[in-house]
C-alpha cells in the first residue's frame, strides 16, 4: 500500500446501505452498499469509479450521513458513527458536498451572494459585514469576482455555477469535499477548468477529496487512490497508476477497455472485448463476487465469499483469478496444496 | 465510390429573437455515402443537432425560425418538401435516434407494440405481420429473448435495452440513412460499447449510411469514418477522421484534442480553451473561434470560408496551417 504519512481525514468500515423496496408486490430490501472500507488521508484524492447502480453515489451520501448507514465512520480520528444528529452538526461542517447539476442546486430566488454565506449563517455566528467579506474571499478563490454576488445565478453558465456551489462548500474551510458527478454536465474544455480548480483548491487549502465520477479518464486525472465499485461492492482499489496502467480485477480491466479514447488508430486496431449482460438485480444479487455473471474468468469459486488479495504495485482486488486457488492456467504445481488448503478453508467457514 | 446519399449544402437555419434573425445553422456543406459514417462533433450550442434536426424538418419551419440552402437525399429536396412527405420519410427512408431513451418512447404501450406501431404506418402490412417485423427487428438487436420482451413496457428495459428498443424501431423500416443524435451519451461506458458495435453492426450489414452526432471525440474515432468539427454554427474543418485527429488543422479541432483528458499514456496537465462558446448573438466578427484563439491576429477579423485542401479536407482557419508553427513542441 502507500506509505500515508499524512493523517487519515475519513476512515469508514463496513459501510452498510439497504433501502426497504417492492418487487412484484413483495417488501425487500436492496443492499445499496455492502460492506465498503475506505479511507483517505490529508490532502489526497480518493476517486470512485462504477456505473450506474454500483452505489457509489448512495456511499456519498451515507459519508455525509444524509441517509442512514451502519457502519463506522471516522472523521480526522473520530467516530461520528454512533453520534445523534445533533452531535454530528459539530462534525458536519468538515465534510461538504458538490453536485452533479449546477442549474438545481442553486437557488434561483437567492443572489449568489446568500447562496454561498448560507452555510455561515447555519454554522457561525458571523455579522453580516463579516459574511459578506468572507463571501467575497471565497469567490475570489474560486476565481469569480466579488460584484457577483450580487447576482442571481441564472445569470451564470454552468461552470460559473459550478465554481458558486464549489465555493459555498469551501465557505465553512471542510477538510473533506465529496465531488458526486460535479464536472459531468460540463463541457470538457469547461469540465478541465473546474477540475483545476478543484486541483488548486486541494493545494491551498490543504483539502482531501471523495471524487465520485463514471468518467475513468477525469477520475485518472485528478485522483491519487482508486476503488472501483460494482453493486454496491469495492472490486478493486488502489493507487491510480497502477489501476489505470496494471487492472487486476477483470471488472476494471474491461471497464477501462470500454471507453473510447480519442485514437482512431487504437479504437480500430484493438479487438474489444465488449462486457455482455446487465448489472444483476440488487433485489437479488449472486452469492459471492456480484460480477460473477458477466465475468470471461467466471469459475465455481466465485459464488464463495470474495477474497481480498494484495496486489503487488498497490492495493486489493477482490477476485480469486489472484489467490492461489483455482486458476484459469498457468499456475506453479506448487501452488496445488496450498489451493486446495485455501478452498477447504473456505468452505468450512 | 458510390455516390452520396445525402447532400447537404450551404445550410442556414436561422431563429428570431428579439426582433433579430440569429444564425443557429450557418453555412454547413456536407455529404453522406452508404455504409459510411459521418460524426459531427462540437461543443454544446455548436449547431451539430440544430443542422440535423433542421433535414428532419423538426426546426426551421414554425414561425420565428426560417431555413435557406440546399439538401438533397436521393436526388429529393428535402428543404422544399411539404412536411406530409417529410414526414413519410421520417422513421422510412430516414430514421432517427436520440439520447434520451426513456423520453423517446410511450410508457404506457409495450415495446414490441410500439415498433410495430411504426411498421404497420410506414409499410402498410398487417398487424401480425407487423409484429413479426417488431419482433425481428428486437433479434436483430440482440434484445435477448425478443418475442417475451415484446410484450413488456418501457421501464421494464435498462437504458441500454431501452436504447436497443429505439434502435430496433429505427432499423425496422429498412431506412437508407440513420441519424444518431449523442446516441450513448445518457448510457454507462459498458453499455456504451455494446450499443456503439451494434450501431456499426448494423451500419455494415444494412449499408446504412449514418450521421453520428456527439461531444465526445473520442466515440468519434471509433465509429465515424469522416468528421466535421462544428463550432458556433460553422463546420470549421471536416476531413478523413485518422488524418483529422492525427494531423489537425484548425486550431479549434488541435485545442478540442488536446483537451480530452486521456485513460492511456502519462498523466499530463489539463489543458482548456478559454472562455466558452459564443451563443448565435454574440458570434465574432470573421473567424468565430477568434476571441479563444491564441494563434489569432488581424487577418482573423476578415470573413472566413472553409477552403478545401486537398484529400477531401477542409479547414476555416484563415490562417492556414501558418499556426502551428506558433505551437510548442
Amino acid at each position: 500500500m502507500s506509505t500515508v504519512t499524512s493523517p487519515t481525514v475519513l476512515e469508514a468500515t463496513g459501510l452498510e446501505v439497504s433501502f426497504p423496496v417492492v418487487r412484484g408486490g413483495h417488501r425487500t430490501t436492496v443492499r445499496a452498499v455492502r460492506g465498503v472500507d475506505l479511507s483517505i488521508a490529508a490532502g489526497e484524492t480518493l476517486g470512485i469509479v462504477g456505473e450506474s447502480g454500483s452505489g457509489k453515489s448512495t456511499l456519498a451520501r451515507a459519508v455525509m450521513r444524509l441517509i442512514p448507514a451502519e457502519g463506522a465512520v471516522e472523521l480526522l480520528g473520530t467516530d461520528v458513527s454512533g453520534l445523534s444528529e445533533r452531535e454530528f452538526r459539530a462534525h458536519r461542517r468538515k465534510v461538504q458536498m458538490v453536485f452533479q447539476d449546477p442549474y438545481s442546486s442553486l437557488n434561483p430566488s437567492l443572489t449568489v451572494g446568500q447562496s454561498v454565506a448560507e452555510p455561515l449563517k447555519v454554522h457561525t455566528k458571523m455579522s453580516g459585514p463579516e459574511r459578506r467579506s468572507r463571501v467575497e474571499e471565497v469567490l475570489d478563490l474560486v476565481g469569480l469576482r466579488a460584484e457577483f454576488a450580487d447576482r442571481y445565478p441564472d445569470e451564470f453558465s454552468g461552470g460559473q455555477r459550478q465554481r458558486i456551489a464549489i465555493a459555498r462548500a469551501i465557505i465553512l474551510e471542510p477538510e473533506i469535499l465529496i465531488c458526486d458527478e460535479a464536472v459531468s454536465a460540463l463541457d470538457v474544455s469547461t469540465q478541465n477548468q473546474v477540475l483545476s480548480l478543484l486541483e488548486s483548491l486541494r493545494e491551498r487549502l490543504g483539502l482531501s477529496y471523495l471524487f465520485i465520477s463514471h468518467d475513468l479518464a477525469v477520475v485518472r486525472h485528478i485522483s491519487d487512490h482508486v476503488a472501483v465499485m460494482y453493486l454496491g461492492e469495492v472490486l478493486e482499489q488502489g493507487p491510480v497508476d497502477r489501476i489505470f496502467e496494471r487492472p487486476a480485477h477483470p471488472y476494471t480491466q474491461v471497464l477501462l477497455e470500454a471507453v473510447p479514447e480519442p485514437e482512431p488508430e487504437l479504437q480500430r486496431s484493438t479487438t474489444k472485448r465488449v462486457l455482455e449482460g446487465e448489472i444483476p438485480d440488487p433485489t437479488n444479487p449472486p452469492p459471492g463476487c456480484p460480477f460473477q455473471s458477466r465475468c470471461p474468468f467466471a469459475m465455481d469459486v466465485c459464488s464463495e465469499p470474495m477474497p481480498v488479495v494484495e496486489i503487488e504495485g498497490g492495493g486489493i482486488s477482490r477476485c480469486h483469478l489472484h489467490t492461489s486457488g483455482p486458476r484459469l492456467g498457468g499456475a506453479p504445481l506448487a501452488s496445488l496444496d496450498d489451493a486446495v488448503a485455501t478452498q477447504e478453508q473456505q468452505e468450512t467457514r | 465510390m458510390t455516390d452520396p446519399i445525402l447532400e447537404v449544402e450551404d445550410l442556414r437555419t436561422e431563429i428570431q429573437i428579439d426582433g433579430r434573425w440569429l444564425p443557429v445553422v450557418d453555412g454547413v456543406t456536407y455529404s453522406v455515402r452508404p455504409g459510411e459514417t459521418l460524426g459531427l462533433v462540437g461543443e454544446s450550442g455548436s449547431g451539430k443537432s440544430v443542422s440535423a434536426m433542421t433535414l428532419m424538418g423538426f426546426v426551421g419551419r414554425r414561425r420565428g425560425q426560417r431555413l435557406s440552402g440546399h439538401a438533397s437525399f436521393r436526388g429529393q429536396d428535402l428543404l422544399g418538401m411539404s412536411e406530409r412527405d417529410l414526414g413519410k420519410m421520417r422513421g422510412n427512408d430516414i430514421a432517427m435516434v436520440f439520447q434520451e431513451p426513456m423520453t423517446s418512447l410511450d410508457p404506457s404501450f409495450k415495446v414490441g407494440n410500439q415498433i410495430a406501431e411504426g411498421i404497420r404506418l410506414h409499410q402498410g402490412v398487417s398487424r401480425d405481420e407487423a409484429m413479426r417485423l417488431a419482433i425481428e427487428a428486437m433479434d436483430k438487436v440482440r434484445i435477448p429473448n425478443a418475442k417475451v420482451r415484446a410484450d413488456s413496457y418501457p421501464h421494464e428495459f435498462s437504458g441500454g435495452m431501452r436504447q436497443r428498443v429505439l434502435i430496433a424501431m429505427a432499423i425496422a423500416n429498412n431506412p437508407a440513412l440513420l441519424i444518431a443524435d449523442e446516441p450513448t451519451t445518457a448510457l454507462d461506458v459498458s453499455v456504451q460499447a455494446q450499443i456503439l458495435t451494434l450501431l456499426a453492426e448494423m451500419r455494415d450489414e444494412l449499408g446504412l449510411a449514418m450521421i453520428f452526432i456527439t461531444h465526445n471525440m473520442g466515440v468519434v474515432a471509433d465509429i465515424c469514418d469522416r468528421v466535421a468539427v462544428m463550432y458556433a454554427g460553422q463546420i470549421i474543418e471536416t476531413g478523413e477522421v485518422r488524418e483529422t485527429f492525427a494531423d489537425p488543422q484548425h486550431p479549434y479541432t488541435e485545442r478540442l484534442l488536446a483537451s480530452m483528458p486521456r485513460l492511456r499514456g502519462e498523466r499530463r496537465q489539463l489543458e482548456w480553451i478559454p472562455g466558452t462558446p459564443p451563443g448565435p448573438a454574440g458570434f465574432a466578427e470573421g473567424c468565430r473561434f477568434a476571441p479563444r484563439c491564441t494563434h489569432a491576429r488581424d487577418v482573423c477579423l476578415e470573413p472566413t470560408t472553409l477552403l478545401e485542401i486537398g484529400g477531401g479536407r477542409a479547414n476555416r482557419c484563415t490562417r492556414d496551417v501558418e499556426w502551428k508553427e506558433e505551437v510548442a513542441g
